[in-house]
């Protein structure tokens, strides 16, 4: 691939006289060497893609009645978008290189606390939907300082606080049931049809990715991040603010749960205690099947959101194909662990 | 595998430059151990290569060079921790191929590393016996009496030392801590006994200890590899020596054969070369115009950081390549780097312009007007997976944006930027946008480099800059150091290669063990001096000793 300039020996003894001569020719690498790279490049930069346009007719060839309908696309979406959300904000932690094991438990929070300061305080939705992300915010700025400053380590740290953040989700909503007592208001953040005929979290979700998507890939934020990510300390020699971005990482991911676990009580309508653990793992796979994508072995908002959509479509068509649950797990796992294969292997082809 | 394994004398022909002395020990006798044309390269680095030498049982040999003359990666093949590209190891005349580890052990390999590899939080016995078998009670569960047992007895009659075998490793000191690694090492009752560099942190008296211990262990027939980079060791302890260089071995010699002088001649041999052809390539290019006249730039005073860097004070002038000359281990690269706010200080403080500096992170040393070119690029200097234009414009990104307040830089400004500095550099790439992961190690180094000099600043401090890089990209670097100095910044040139230092410096300050033991300035500043200073060697260097290095450390200590 490359040709190094640098003469292997670099006191080398005998080669001396020969090697004090400066280059002075540019020996680049070659075109052809460059265009192979590139083919191979794009072949796993689309690799996610193709893989999800085959299934896509794979599915519409053997369901061509319920699979390839508006409607079935229609519930794919709606039920990407809290996944989606989450997914799209683990995914500014996993690129420097943290976890984050507690966001299901913030999304509980967010669903128990939103829905009590609705329903027995009488509070407006709007207001309430504040005090709910300012909680994550505070949350997640609690995970990032005992990370990030104090040096714990994030799977462990992220762990414990998931479930110290469970439990205060049960002091607040008392571990109850709750089905009735929402503003229409406030049911109607999620339930709500516009635009094409898809609810509200759907276009919420899209506008949060869109946003995420310009962060990371267009504003200075971003590119610190991915230099953390990427080798932390030549980061933190450069300039960059290591602790504070990391601290931030964990907010995002924090209020992005509190916005998932919002919009899953209002298009519910009701409060189920704890309901985060079954967002958990999606997201992450969701995450790291994207990094197989578009930059491969890095995460990246596109290659989350086409995860996030590439799980959904699994399960809903395997659905469809009336298979028993098991044969869903099954798939499902083998997908992702072939998904983590495939961005290890596009990492070092990259 | 071969008819016979060679004797001493046919292993010191290996040694090119010098007619061979006697072996040092009983010829004819079977090597232990025997290395034959090792060869091994990293990428951009031929580390080791042709490399040949055979130890006899009983023989205490010492192994020396210059830092980065390929030491450390012989003894890692021997340790089975990086495999030979090219050529055999043989264990008792016998081709073996050291899985690792472990299969060293087996073979009756042992090894002392540089660095302390024990586990802290056990006891001083079960450090003793780590990889050993532990005596157990019934086979089953371990008897720390046994344990304790055998790890004193190992401990006092072998070592002799007084160190409590229940003891937390952790809790001890660096020297005891060491000493218990080198009881480890013979707790394996090996054949090959390897020691890098054993005395590092230990006190005259210690050393004369172990020295002693490491005679006893030669007397009952093990063979004993020895690495330091304290000649008069070498001169009391070794039979024989093998001097490396540039990955070569460039000697391999009877000690009694060899004066302090020649040694260090055949440490620095291929350094004076390099001196030769850097002088005749950059002629006046690399002028040492840089007086000690401009006003003051840096001032540091008695910065500290416990256990690392003692007390440590001196000035840094505009238009000034100071050098810091010091073997590794010095405190050189802990002092630069608190300077400019990457690690925290005890206590002391630093001024730029007269102006005391805060340096509680880089951000600090930055804001103050200080860069820094860390010592190893890969970790530290660099995101290895960023292309070149991302890794220049990390630390300035702000300069591109789009307007003012909307933090979105623009690409197509910062790469118009980064296209200059390649061009300026002569950074040899297909373009801005190359990953530098597939540059060589010059071309990375001036990544590095043009990062900097993007970002600007009063004082440039240089932590090994030419390390991995060729001759032409070397020159290069003198080159630059010397015109910013010419523009009136300031430049710290941190060298393990002195003829370097000795090129491109006027004053060079000289550290060991954490402190400033010495300054050279002009005529001064040469090789020879520069090592005497660094070795601390007393009495009788080379006949050129100045009197930096005469009255011995603490005398020429700088003052200012």
């Amino acid at each position: 691939m490359t040709d190094r300039v640098v003469a292997p020996a670099a006191a080398g003894g005998g080669a001396v006289p020969e090697t004090t001569v400066p280059p002075a020719q540019p020996s680049q690498p070659s075109r052809s060497a460059m265009a192979g790279g590139v083919a191979q490049r794009i072949l796993f930069r689309y690799g996610l893609v193709v893989a999800y346009i085959l299934m896509l007719i794979i599915f519409s060839a053997l369901k061509p009645h319920v699979f390839p309908t508006a409607e079935n696309l229609r519930a794919v979406l709606e039920e990407c978008a809290p996944t989606g959300i989450m997914a799209v904000g683990l995914t500014a932690v996993l690129i420097m290189n943290d976890f984050d094991l507690s966001f299901a438990s913030m999304l509980g929070l967010g669903s128990g606390l939103v829905t009590i300061l609705i329903v027995n305080h009488h509070i407006g939705w709007v207001l309430a939907v504040i005090i709910c992300l300012l909680v994550g915010v505070a949350g997640g700025v609690f995970n990032g300082f005992l990370i990030a400053v104090l040096g714990g380590s994030s799977f462990i740290i992220t762990l414990a606080m998931g479930t110290v953040l469970t439990g205060v989700e049960f002091a607040v909503t008392g571990e109850k049931d709750i089905f009735s007592g929402y503003s229409n208001g406030f049911l109607g953040v999620a339930q709500h049809n516009s635009l094409l005929g898809l609810n509200n979290q759907v276009w919420i979700a899209l506008v949060i990715a869109i946003l995420a998507w310009v962060m990371l890939e267009k504003t200075e934020v971003g590119r610190f991040m991915y230099a953390i990510g990427g080798n932390s300390e030549a980061a933190r020699l450069a300039g960059v603010r290591v602790k504070s971005l990391r601290i931030l990482g964990f907010v995002l991911i924090a209020m992005a749960a509190v916005a998932a676990g919002v919009l899953i009580t209002s298009l519910g309508g009701s409060y189920t205690p704890d309901p985060g653990p079954s967002y958990l793992l999606p997201a992450y796979a969701a995450a790291f099947l994207g990094a197989a994508a578009f930059r491969p072995g890095q995460f990246n908002i596109l290659g989350t959101i086409v995860g996030v959509l590439f799980l959904e479509t699994v399960i809903t068509g395997l659905t469809m194909l009336d298979l028993s649950t098991w044969i869903i797990n099954v798939v499902q796992g083998a997908i992702l662990i072939v998904a983590i294969l495939l961005s290890r292997l596009g990492e070092k082809m990259a | 595998m071969n008819a016979s394994p060679q004797n001493g004398s046919s292993a010191s022909a290996e040694g090119q430059d010098e007619p061979a002395g006697p072996p040092a020990t009983a010829s004819g006798q079977a090597a232990v151990l025997e290395a034959r044309n090792l060869r091994r390269s990293y990428p951009g680095v031929l580390a080791v290569d042709d490399f040949s030498m055979s130890l006899l049982r009983g023989e205490i040999l010492g192994l020396v060079g210059p830092n980065g003359a390929g030491k450390s990666t012989v003894i890692k093949m021997l340790a089975g921790a990086v495999k030979p590209e090219q050529g055999e190891i043989a264990v008792g005349g016998e081709t073996v191929d050291i899985a690792g580890p472990l299969h060293a052990t087996q073979l009756g390999l042992s090894f002392v590393h540089q660095e302390l590899t024990d586990v802290p939080n056990l006891t001083v016995a079960e450090n003793v016996l780590l990889g050993l078998k532990y005596p157990r009670w019934a086979g089953t569960l371990v008897s720390k009496r046994a344990m304790n047992n055998r790890a004193r007895e190992i401990l006092t009659t072998s070592l002799q030392v007084d160190i409590d075998p229940a003891a937390e490793v952790g809790r001890l000191s660096v020297a005891q801590r060491r000493l218990v690694m080198v009881a480890r090492g013979l707790a394996t009752e090996a054949k090959v006994l390897v020691l890098d560099e054993p005395t590092a942190s230990l006190t005259d008296q210690e050393v004369v200890h172990l020295h002693g211990v490491i005679r006893r262990v030669a007397a009952g027939g093990t063979a004993v590899i020895y690495v330091s980079h304290r000649l008069d060791e070498i001169f009391t302890l070794t039979g024989r020596v093998v001097v490396m260089r540039g990955g070569k071995k460039v000697a391999d010699l009877a000690t009694k054969s060899l004066g302090r002088a020649q040694l260090v001649d055949h440490i620095t041999g291929v350094a004076a070369e390099t001196r030769q052809a850097v002088t005749e390539e950059a002629g006046a290019g690399i002028a040492k115009h840089h007086a000690v006249a401009g006003e003051e730039l840096l001032r540091v005073e008695g910065l500290t950081r416990s256990g690392l860097v003692e007390d440590v004070s001196f000035t840094l002038h505009r238009g000034e390549v100071l050098g810091i000359a010091g073997l590794v281990g010095a405190g050189r690269t802990e002092l630069v780097r608190m300077i400019y706010g990457a690690d925290p200080r005890t206590t002391g403080e630093v001024f730029v312009r007269g102006k005391s500096t805060r340096l509680r992170g880089p951000r600090d040393g930055l804001d103050a007007g200080i860069v820094l070119l860390p010592e190893e690029r890969r970790t530290q200097g660099m995101v290895v997976d960023f292309t070149i234009r991302e890794n220049v414009t990390l630390p300035v990104l702000a300069r591109f944006r789009m307007s003012r307040g909307v933090p979105i830089p623009r690409v197509r400004k910062e790469r118009e930027r980064v296209r200059a500095l390649i061009d300026q550099l002569g950074i040899k790439t297909p373009g801005e946008e190359w990953p530098v992961r597939l540059l060589s190690g010059g071309n990375q180094q001036k990544v590095v480099l043009a990062k900097w000099i993007e970002h600007g600043a009063d004082v440039f401090i240089f932590d090994e800059p030419t390390h991995g890089v060729d001759v032409g990209g070397k020159l290069e670097v003198y080159g630059l150091m010397s015109r910013l100095a010419h523009e009136g910044y300031g430049v710290i040139f941190i060298s393990s290669e002195f003829e370097e230092l000795e090129e491109v410096c006027r004053r060079v300050l000289v550290m060991r063990e954490g402190r400033i033991v010495g300054e050279l300035q002009d005529e001064r500043v040469t090789v020879t001096n520069l090592i005497s200073a660094c070795y601390a060697e007393a009495p009788a260097v080379a006949p050129t000793a100045t009197s930096a290095s005469e009255p011995g450390p603490e005398v020429s200590r700088a003052a200012d």
